[in-house]
């Protein structure tokens, strides 16, 4: 009888240990190939370089800033050829990058600023919530009609879902 | 004789009771290994992560040219992967929605947006995948 008895602790010991293998090997090859592959830094970073070729050219602060309107997604896809959409499907063609364009004095006073896309990625991004978008910032000097400026872009991607 | 044949019995059902309890525990650990190696077998399968690796390279490529760039990638080990008999253009380009498929087989594809909105030409020749981006 005791012999029995502890032959079945010995068999919920041995299926507690496979199990405590199993999850092991499953949680280590789920975190190896499962993973997918973050590359939202990156595009954060060629989004802010396709925007100032677009509108800096030589220094000078081109006439495609004041054309850009604010909020207009056809604006900055006619005048920069930037689509902000997501069409695969995951995100149901919901957009997934935002821009905060501004233009600030050599007194750091900001003049002027345009956004595109979501540009509340920004204020989530600060609170590092759960939801935690890549982002890239460059601030570059220019001349808008002859008066020195910086003209600041922030670029934000969302994507969580392939990236993460 | 009663005694001996009682005696044969009495050990014989000893036997073939630890006989099936021998049998259940090979059988629950082979079921058990054979589940975890398959499931090894499916997640390390390259080819998911082969598809993820270059519809991302691409999309990353086209966001990073201008309009006239020309560019060529070697895809070999992409294209040892496609399955025999799939027929379709493994890696796509979709001018209208802004989208990069690449796909080895009929049942598995992966999609990459990206946000450059110029006119992609693609091409596969040999081992090179061809890009030509347009205005």
């Amino acid at each position: 009888m005791n012999k029995k008895a502890g032959q079945r602790v010995l068999v919920f010991y041995w299926i507690l240990i496979m199990v405590i293998i199993a999850v092991g090997i499953v949680s280590a090859v789920w975190n190896v190939f499962g993973a997918n592959m973050d590359i939202r830094e990156a595009e954060a970073g060629l989004l802010k370089e396709r925007l100032v070729d677009c509108l800096v050219k030589e220094g000078k602060l081109l006439d495609s800033y004041e054309k850009l309107d604010s909020g207009s997604l056809d604006s900055l896809n006619q005048i920069c050829k930037i689509d902000l959409k997501d069409n695969t499907g995951k995100y149901k063609e919901t957009i997934q990058y935002g821009i905060i364009i501004g233009l600030r004095d050599i007194n750091d006073n900001y003049y002027s600023d345009k956004s595109f896309g979501d540009w509340t990625l920004g204020v989530t991004f600060q609170e590092k919530g759960k939801h935690f978008p890549s982002w890239h910032r460059r601030s570059v000097f220019v001349l808008d009609n002859d008066k020195k400026a910086f003209l600041e872009i922030a670029t934000f991607v969302d994507k969580n879902e392939k990236n993460t | 004789m009663l005694d001996v044949k009682s005696g044969f019995f009495k050990m014989n059902k000893k036997a073939i009771e630890l006989l099936g309890e021998t049998s259940i525990y090979i059988i629950f650990t082979l079921a058990f290994l054979a589940i975890l190696i398959l499931f090894i077998t499916l997640q390390s399968s390259p080819k998911m992560l082969l598809q993820q690796k270059t519809a991302k390279q691409v999309a990353l490529l086209i966001d990073a040219s201008r309009a006239g760039t020309e560019i060529k990638i070697d895809i070999e080990e992409f294209l040892d992967n496609v399955e025999k008999g799939f027929n379709k253009k493994p890696i796509r380009v979709d001018n209208d929605l802004n989208i990069v498929t690449a796909q080895l087989s009929d049942n598995d594809f992966y999609k990459y947006s990206y946000f450059n909105d110029l006119n992609i030409d693609l091409e596969i020749s040999g081992d090179y995948l061809y890009l030509k981006i347009n205005e």
